[in-house]
């Protein structure tokens, strides 16, 4: 599977960000397209399954504007753009985890943990709880928060530059306190708004419409080239914070904007869906264990992500006989045994970051 | 750009039912309604710009109209919440939300309307049991789509959860419903600031009995069943009238705790919780009244072994086949906590066995006061 | 796919290792240098813990006198006092000592098994594994509150680390730190999915959860005491002994192949101490992840890189933070009370990240 010539030693590193080129690489190339192909085959699927019983053929009648309004409404209004939402989000979050993931060299740093998530979801539990907030408070008030915390964040991690290991650090320490304010919220309410709150901490795209969808596109297309763009200089980073800092400011500014792209693409997806549970963590390993270490695999994880969630989300709406449950439960059930499975697989030991 | 959903609404007359249903002649029309003020208003600012772009959303919330409170019979409508409900045509095809409003339609006699009920807190009241166990019942609230798929055309709901503009476990808001041609209730006064708002941005403590009763006549006259209506109330009237008889021979004013033990402590019911309402009609008092913030409060066991209550009401919660008889395990475990030895309700032999659905506003609140009575007051029911 | 042996002869990347370790842990030594320091300053650590153990004893809904607790065990009445005290304070607190110790050495065992900095006794699926146990036994036996379905905590928790250290295992490598913490994160995950679905569609079950999750001491009683003292005695007797396995490890897994260490040995003990002591406490009194997670970073800031030091003082450090933080919660909020879970957060996080910013910390 790994061309030999790319192998190399171990212990061994190429010094020096000149030795980054462009490839393209057969396997990313392969494992991407399994993946986007999966993403749109569950995509079509999730339009046309619901509790909502109708037939194929009304599906190509509602797009077209041909089928009766309660259906059109049903596929146009509901699923059309909760699907849309639900890759989205899956994108983004993926990419977002795999940029965290590098630049900390801790397989564990994904925006769940260095305290994004945790500002989000304090923020709209907060309008959840003690306003009881619309779709699109909950929203605004979910990216306010999250943009905050990243912000802050930084400047607390920020001396002289911004370590992977001190702003892993921090982040621990902020999303501790973040996390127990919202437990706290969770605490103080009634137990149908709890579970209203429990629902959005999960991660849902239970009532998404097009608003969401929108958002998080526009996300994507502020954020994804930036991530792309930035990919090359991750393994300028990979050469550990000592190399790094003896390589000067170059180095500083490729780090705050990977830091910066992948909060945006973590607070954009947090808006509008909720932290979704382990996509972040889990589409960048699972690619990365798919792939040889080297290579950043951005694209591949993206699709794995977008797979995770819209593969959740349509067994979370379908499988639970007329309830729905929020997609963060299923993403957990999916992806943790093939992570695992991956895991006791695998010959390759295995890196952080 | 407009977000597809635009094609929907925009022509509001678009939605009608091509059977020429006139179950929606009533209602006014979307179009005095300033699409730019609605767009402002619930577009918060960070979301603003990006947001702009997908124009109106589809959870706007509000219609507008006239702010009385309460419902009142203008012409063929009646107002709920800020929503004119039709009246002329009574509904035939009904989706229940939570127990006050799955008891009160059974109450009404409108079993037989009803398509799908959800959400209980407790068994139904005995009477309604043969009733209920004919309906296709749902343990948490089921999806939009599995509503739409009942082809309803209402909802009656106890609490705004299922009318919330906030998606998760949400029919959609009552205008968004009202364009798919289904008319709803929500129980007064438990109107949000405006339609699509949940519980919380409601104030609980001004529920009363009076305002069960009203909810009574209202759907009385919109399904039509008027007379049935009056009954229920007439009963409900009497039960209590005779209970506060009853009670106002008492020569004390018990305290009593409604609550349960926790890994905190103990959660007790706060002054805005409706079983203050009760406990007052029970000619009982809440030692936790003091605590206005919230309808269920956390105290730690010290606090209550200092307020020293003469009864705890152990109430369980939530599922349809809960019973008072539950709440055993939690009676045991307050009895035999050491901690709690002194306290008058354990001393007495006064800790006894409650529900929660029995604190929630609905037709089962005046048996509940007549219960409470019996329970806190044993010396005047011999 | 092609592998590459781990190099088992090759000194040279070896000694790098060990030469970027060294000067590591001079860069990242502690603020007090030297034993006697150390010690001294322990000796205060531990006044301080003595002092606010007597502090938890009188503060709280109301301040009672030492006379008061003396007259409690001495002279009994069976006044509302006396019963405060024996039957809801003292408990409360020798449980949060207790508790607060075994959640710091589960933390240090944790980051030093895994080397990861993210370590806490969630990683090993412990969190996880309790809260599912839980709230399957509230589902399944029925109502009551959470703090009385303990042993399915224990046992769950137990099951969890088992699982991720199994999996770990398995594959070339054994349980190397990474895969560890991946395996941790993975089966916390598949189990936070089966929370999730239960508290989500079993209302009782969420309105259990939600206050349990939160972590908090109110409930502990004399039972809770005595089931929990001799398991988390042993697992800090485990702990203790692994301590120099600890540094060795800490040089990385060749390194201390070559020095003779049996990683696989180390790590699990180190496992099995860390479900007693996590397990034990998380089932006694919730999930409180922030002490494991943070308070060895402090200890290792104060007393530097050695585990020697690193585990007696989060022992003192630990429980100090949890039972001053159970004090605060009982007297801000009145007549509520915050819990000690929310209150060790607010209080200890800004801390740490002072410190964090204040210092190199020596990396792990």
């Amino acid at each position: 599977m790994v061309r030999r010539s790319e192998l190399l030693p171990a212990g061994t590193r190429v010094l020096g960000p000149r030795g980054v080129s462009l490839r393209i690489y057969g396997p990313a190339v392969l494992v991407g397209g399994v993946f986007t192909g999966l993403a749109l085959f569950l995509a079509m699927l999730s339009i046309t399954l619901g509790d909502f019983d109708m037939r194929l053929r009304d599906v190509p009648a509602a797009l077209t504007g041909q089928a009766s309004p309660l259906v059109t409404h049903i596929v146009v209004d509901l699923r059309l753009p909760r699907v849309l939402t639900g890759l989205g989000v899956g994108a983004a979050l993926a990419m977002s985890g795999m940029l965290l993931q590098r630049l900390a060299h801790n397989p564990l740093v994904s925006p769940d943990i260095i305290g994004i998530n945790a500002g989000a979801s304090t923020a709209a539990v907060s309008t959840i709880v003690v306003v009881g907030g619309t779709a699109l408070t909950i929203a605004s008030g979910a990216l306010l928060g999250a943009v905050t915390t990243a912000v802050l964040l930084y400047l607390l991690a920020y001396k002289q530059g911004v370590s992977g290991y001190r702003l892993v650090l921090i982040g621990i320490g902020v999303t501790a306190m973040l996390t127990s304010v919202t437990s706290y919220l969770m605490t103080r309410t009634d137990l149908d708004t709890a579970a209203r709150a429990m629902f959005w901490l999960t991660g849902s795209l239970s009532g998404r419409g097009w608003p969401h969808a929108v958002t998080i596109g526009i996300g994507l297309l502020v954020f994804a080239p930036l991530a792309f763009a930035m990919a090359r200089q991750i393994r300028l980073l990979q050469l550990g914070d000592d190399t790094a800092r003896a390589l000067g400011g170059r180095v500083q500014l490729a780090r705050a904007g990977l830091l910066f792209t992948a909060a945006g693409l973590s607070a954009m997806s947090v808006a509008v869906a909720g932290p979704v549970t382990f996509v972040a963590l889990v589409a960048p390993q699972i690619v990365r264990r798919l792939l040889h270490e080297r290579v950043v695999g951005l694209l591949p994880a993206a699709a794995c992500g977008a797979v995770l969630v819209i593969g959740a989300d349509l067994i979370a709406r379908t499988a639970f006989g007329g309830t729905e449950l929020p997609a963060g439960v299923i993403t957990g059930a999916l992806g943790g045994p093939y992570m695992l499975y991956l895991l006791a697989r695998t010959n390759r030991i295995g890196r952080g970051g | 750009m407009r977000g597809p959903e635009s094609r929907l609404r925009e022509p509001g007359d678009r939605l009608r039912p091509s059977d020429g249903t006139t179950t929606k002649d009533g209602w006014v029309p979307m179009t005095h309604i300033d699409a730019r003020t609605r767009g402002v208003r619930t577009l918060a600012p960070i979301l603003g710009l990006t947001l702009a772009l997908g124009a109106c959303s589809p959870t706007d919330g509000g219609d507008g109209g006239t702010t009385d409170e309460g419902g009142q019979a203008a012409g063929d409508t009646i107002q709920n919440c800020d929503i004119e409900v039709p009246a002329d045509e009574a509904p035939e095809r009904v989706f229940a939300a939570y127990q006050p409003a799955i008891e009160m339609a059974h109450a009404l006699g409108i079993s037989d309307r009803l398509v799908g009920t959800a959400y209980l807190d407790a068994e139904v009241l005995p009477e309604y049991a043969e009733a209920q166990e004919a309906q296709e019942y749902y343990a948490n609230i089921p999806s939009r789509e599995e509503l739409l798929n009942h082809d309803p055309d209402f909802v009656l709901s106890g609490f705004n959860g299922v009318f919330a503009d906030g998606g998760d476990g949400s029919f959609g808001t009552r205008t968004e419903l009202r364009e798919l041609g289904i008319e709803s209730w929500i129980f007064s006064p438990l109107c949000p600031s405006e339609d699509g708002g949940t519980d919380e941005s409601i104030d609980p403590s001004t529920v009363t009995m009076d305002s069960i009763y009203a909810d009574l006549h209202d759907l009385g006259t919109i399904f039509g069943v008027e007379e049935r209506a009056e009954e229920v109330v007439t009963e409900m009237q009497e039960t209590v009238s005779e209970t506060e008889e009853i009670v106002a021979e008492a020569e004390d004013t018990p305290s009593v705790v409604i609550g349960r033990p926790d890994d905190e402590g103990f959660r007790v019911t706060g002054e805005p919780d409706f079983s203050t309402v009760l406990l007052e009609h029970a000619g009982a008092e809440n030692p936790f009244a003091d605590l206005d913030e919230a309808r269920n409060i956390d105290v730690s066991t010290e606090e209550l072994i200092e307020r020293d209550p003469d009864y705890i009401l152990v109430d369980v919660c939530c599922d349809a086949e809960m019973t008072a008889a539950d709440a055993a395990d939690g009676v045991a475990e307050i009895r035999n906590d050491p901690a709690l030895a002194n306290v008058t309700a354990v001393e007495e032999d006064q800790v006894l066995e409650f529900t929660f659905a029995d604190r929630s506003a609905g037709v089962r609140s005046a048996p509940v006061v007549a219960e409470i009575a019996e329970m806190v007051h044993p010396e005047l029911y011999e | 796919m092609a592998s590459h042996a781990p190099a088992p002869a090759a000194s040279a990347p070896i000694l790098a290792a060990l030469r970027a370790r060294l000067q590591a842990a001079a860069e990242g030594a502690g603020m007090l240098q030297g034993s006697w320091s150390r010690t001294a300053g322990l000796f205060v650590a531990v006044c301080a813990l003595g002092a606010t153990t007597l502090a938890s004893l009188l503060y709280g809904n109301q301040t009672l006198a030492l006379a008061d607790v003396h007259a409690a065990y001495f002279s009994y009445t069976g006044s509302n006092t006396d019963l405060v005290i024996l039957h809801l304070r003292v408990p409360r607190t020798l449980v949060g000592l207790v508790v607060g110790m075994a959640l710091g050495m589960a933390g240090v065992l944790v980051q030093g098994i895994t080397r990861n900095p993210l370590g806490g006794p969630g990683i090993l699926g412990i969190n996880a594994g309790a809260a599912v146990a839980a709230v399957l036994a509230i589902t399944v036996l029925g109502t009551g509150a959470l703090i009385g379905y303990v042993w399915f905590a224990f046992l769950g928790a137990a099951l969890a680390a088992v699982l991720v250290y199994t999996v770990a295992s398995l594959g070339q490598g054994g349980a190397s730190p990474v895969k560890l913490a991946v395996a941790g994160a993975a089966v916390s995950a598949m189990l936070g999915s089966v929370t999730s679905a239960i508290i989500l569609t079993d209302r009782t079950a969420l309105n259990e959860y939600r206050f349990w999750t939160v972590g908090s001491l109110a409930g502990a009683d004399t039972a809770t005491l005595l089931y929990a003292t001799p398991l988390i005695a042993l697992g800090a007797l485990v702990a203790i002994g692994l301590t120099r396995t600890l540094n060795t490890l800490a040089l990385g897994d060749e390194m201390a192949r070559s020095l003779g260490s049996r990683i696989w040995l180390t790590r699990a003990l180190g496992g099995l101490a860390v479900v007693l002591l996590a397990g034990t406490a998380t089932a006694a009194a919730g999930p409180i992840g922030f002490v494991g997670l943070a308070v060895p970073h402090v200890a290792r800031a104060i007393a530097g890189p050695d585990y020697r030091w690193i585990l007696p003082w989060t022992a003192v450090l630990a429980p100090l933070l949890l039972l001053a933080a159970d004090i605060l919660g009982r007297i801000v909020a009145r007549p509520e009370e915050l819990q000690v879970g929310i209150v060790t957060a607010l209080v200890g996080a800004p801390f740490f990240i002072y410190l964090v910013r204040r210092r190199k910390l020596a990396s792990l």
